[in-house]
């Protein structure tokens, strides 16, 4: 019988201000406060909270026979925890049924993993601490940043204790192999690879709704049985947002949402399970050889969304050089603001890429253009180094 | 007078110019300003905004000579946007509905229009303008042009004087009708914005202009020697009035980093050469690392002037502010150690007059009407990235030649007020009705 291993994305980042010429030196506050609080109220009251009780419903309901995935990034757990106690509570109803599997990630929802090894480390630890703190379990699964993935990223995976990864399902990872098997990373052999069905995920993500049509839950399961053997895993993995902010309530995503499971497990054709017990269950089929980076994201699956353009090339080369003097600083409230400022949306916003792509990341961006994306951006990290170079000088003088 | 900007709608230096001559004429001269678009009323003057009443529909019924004229130039489907003044592309914020984010936008394609036509209303209207610069400027201009003769139908008034192309057609008609004589004055020319290349529609409304006026009244010698050579103006026609300026007090401010600035403002035009600013900025950069600057404005250039900081991993040097408003415009010339204008052609140049009044030394394309005004200033052919850059450094480096060039340069702008640019404009008047 096919497996499905459902894994959602949650993430909200810290925006930035406009933050112009002007504001330089005058130790404003570099993130948009109130937009970021208004979109984490906005979505927690739209998806988060809604989704999360429709699905601990139906795990009550099915008794252990529905199973799913997290990826809550340390950003959004952060912003929650300050703003919404509520909607970590409902998280942790979701981890304590046992039924529902936390992933690992960067903490700041970053590109690290490309840029500073040792960056890369620090978060995914920084990130383990605050899944168990907040909601009682331990990452046994990972998934980078987006889904980007490279053989050279393994080794620090590996190290903290991960068994598998998600990557996507793509060409570029994949050659022509099956999208609905699981495969071995390379060099090192140690993690086992979940590829995600792209084509069943967007099926929902991207297509739900289109032109009058909406997607019936039962064709969805039709699908999925059609599209797989019985030895497959169908890996389905999407924003949370998908249910109830991208499409809304009434557009029918959450009834839908709850349909499909119910009609899934009404087959007994069907089998729930979470990342680790897929990975427990499947044999791998072959080792995957990726040298180039690759992603979930835009129409290339590879690192463009985030650093294409002269922009976007700048603001992150920038950031990763001060990355020495602010650890050397040792000013806590300094380092919070650089590994915020990692966050992969603000490079997002950047892109000038144009059509489908450009559309997506033009809905997602608060700015009024890529380039004034980057100008707040670097005006910001303008700041940041006016602040080393103030707070160098005092520390010479004691 | 015929004028397209007034303050508070100012694009440039057109508003700004308009309301420093009609304010110090005034006092002088019975004066009638009408515009597009005005929400004040001055002093002394009879400010007539077109936008401020209601219009009969007969009001434009396109007889006008000038209305003939303009659409045989007018053949060719054009959009216009001569000032680029469009900023950054604003993007439309999707409204999401059930359709979610994915699905495509609809590309509402703007019907193309043949000739110019005003509104082909019945009933009453007002001549309500956005944008003065939008993408109707032409219907725009030929309303203007019947709305300014129904409004001057009753008035009396002995001189036409119209100020840039957009007022050149209503100039004409009035002259015309009335046989009172023209001044059409030259703030900007096609040739400024467009390059020697330019001939289309816009060159060819100020020729016609330039033709048909009595006397071509340009904002320096340099424009003159452009409407010259390349408008074919009969050079007894010119009579030069130079730009006064606005008072200011100017103070300092302290930069919020220890570095030099070198400030451009101006529209991020191919005029005003930003990208030219760029490769500066990188010459400069070579010799003095620490330097940074600021560049404020706006237009069509502004993303591939923001790229091209970016490309050369300077972005953290160069400073893009957007467009400015007067108080955030004199913080920076308070904070600013060199001012810069590599402009491809610039008829005057009044933001440099600001800086000379801020004590900011100033390095200035000789293609400019600067050149004849400041002899304390320093200039560079607009190509000459190089010794833009030399000037610039030297300036950086050298406080004597700084002092010198501020000491001379303040008193090159002496003369240069309103009243003076008023009196040149009384005595052409005289001149004309005697």
């Amino acid at each position: 019988m096919p497996s499905v291993c459902l894994y959602f994305q949650v993430h909200q980042p810290l925006r930035i201000r406009n933050f112009s010429f002007f504001d330089l030196g005058k130790e404003p506050d570099y993130f948009n406060n109130e937009l970021n609080e208004g979109i984490l109220n906005k979505v927690s009251d739209n998806c988060y909270l809604p989704a999360n009780k429709l699905l601990l419903n139906l795990i009550e309901t099915h008794k252990g026979n529905f199973k799913c995935s997290f990826s809550l990034s340390g950003l959004v757990i952060e912003q929650l925890a300050k703003h919404r106690p509520d909607v970590i509570a409902s998280f942790k109803a979701l981890a304590d049924t046992k039924c529902v599997e936390f992933l690992g990630e960067t903490y700041y929802h970053s590109l690290a993993a490309f840029y500073n090894r040792e960056e890369f480390d620090r978060q995914i630890k920084l990130h383990k601490q605050a899944v168990r703190k907040y909601l009682g379990v331990t990452p046994k699964v990972f998934r980078n940043t987006e889904l980007l993935y490279q053989d050279a990223i393994t080794e620090t995976v590996h190290q903290n204790g991960y068994e598998g990864i998600w990557i996507e399902g793509s060409e570029n990872n994949l050659g022509k192999a099956n999208t609905n098997r699981l495969y071995r990373s390379h060099p090192h052999e140690n993690l086992a690879l979940i590829p995600r069905n792209f084509i069943l995920s967007d099926e929902i993500a991207f297509r739900f709704h289109q032109q009058k049509s909406t997607l019936k839950a039962d064709q969805f399961t039709k699908k999925i049985l059609q599209l797989t053997a019985p030895q497959n895993t169908v890996n389905l993995g999407l924003d949370y947002e998908t249910f109830g902010e991208h499409f809304h309530e009434e557009a029918g995503i959450l009834s839908f949402l709850s349909q499909w499971i119910n009609n899934s497990i009404a087959t007994k054709k069907i089998e729930f399970l979470t990342p680790s017990e897929t990975i427990e269950r499947f044999f791998t089929v072959k080792k995957l050889i990726v040298p180039h980076i690759t992603s979930w994201a835009d129409s290339e699956k590879n690192i463009s969304a985030w650093v294409q353009n002269d922009m976007q090339k700048e603001c992150i080369e920038k950031l990763y050089s001060l990355r020495d003097i602010i650890f050397k600083l040792k000013n806590r409230s300094l380092q919070e603001i650089w590994s915020a400022l990692q966050c992969s949306d603000h490079f997002y916003y950047m892109s000038t890429k144009q059509h489908s792509d450009g559309e997506v990341h033009n809905y997602f961006s608060p700015f009024e253009s890529p380039h004034s994306a980057y100008i707040a951006y670097i005006n910001i990290l303008t700041d940041l180094e006016l602040t080393i170079d103030k707070m160098r000088i005092y520390q010479v003088e004691e | 007078m015929l004028g397209w900007e007034y303050p508070p709608m100012v694009n440039g230096g057109l508003g700004i110019a308009c309301y420093g001559l009609s304010q110090a004429l005034a006092g002088k001269t019975d004066l009638s300003f009408i515009v597009p678009k005005s929400t004040t009323s001055p002093k002394n003057m009879h400010l007539i905004g077109l936008n401020e009443k209601q219009h009969a529909a007969h009001e434009v019924e396109n007889e006008s000579i000038a209305y003939s004229k303009l659409i045989k130039m007018h053949q060719l489907d054009v959009e216009l946007d001569p000032y680029q003044q469009l900023p950054l592309p604003k993007k439309e914020k999707e409204q999401k509905s059930q359709g979610g984010i994915y699905s495509k936008k609809k590309k509402s394609k703007a019907p193309a229009r043949a000739i110019p036509l005003p509104p082909p209303s019945s009933s009453p209207f007002t001549f309500d303008i956005k944008d003065l610069y939008g993408n109707d400027l032409l219907k725009n201009t030929t309303v203007y042009t019947e709305l300014v003769i129904a409004e001057t139908k009753d008035m009396d008034f002995d001189i036409i004087h119209c100020h840039d192309w957009m007022t050149i057609p209503a100039g004409i008609e009035l002259k015309k009708r009335t046989g009172k004589p023209l001044v059409v004055q030259i703030h900007s020319l096609e040739y400024d914005r467009s390059g020697p290349e330019s001939n289309g529609l816009i060159f060819q409304i100020e020729k016609w202009g330039m033709e048909e006026a009595d006397y071509v009244v340009p904002v320096s010698n340099y424009t003159g020697r452009i409407a010259f050579s390349r408008y074919g103006v009969n050079p007894k026609k010119l009579f030069t009035i130079r730009n006064g300026m606005e008072n200011i007090l100017p103070y300092k401010k302290e930069k919020p980093f220890k570095d030099p600035l070198v400030v451009f403002v101006g529209r991020m035009t191919q005029q005003k050469a930003p990208l030219q600013f760029i490769e500066i900025a990188q010459r400069v950069l070579k010799k003095k690392p620490n330097t940074r600057f600021v560049m404020a404005g706006t237009g069509n250039l502004l993303p591939e002037t923001v790229e091209s900081g970016a490309h050369h991993k300077t972005g953290d040097r160069i400073h893009f502010t957007g467009q400015l408003n007067r108080e955030q415009l004199f913080d920076l010339m308070a904070m600013a150690d060199v001012y810069c204008m590599p402009s491809m052609s610039e008829p005057f140049g009044l933001t440099a007059l600001e800086a000379v009044q801020f004590k900011v030394p100033c390095v200035i394309s000789a293609q400019s009407g600067m050149y004849e005004l400041l002899k304390g200033a320093l200039f560079a052919d607009h190509w000459n990235t190089g010794a833009f850059a030399e000037h610039i450094v030297s300036l950086l480096s050298n406080q004597k030649l700084r002092s010198k060039c501020v000491t001379q340069a303040t008193k090159d702008i002496e003369e240069s007020t309103w009243e003076h640019a008023a009196d040149r404009a009384m005595a052409l008047y005289d001149k004309i009705l005697n």
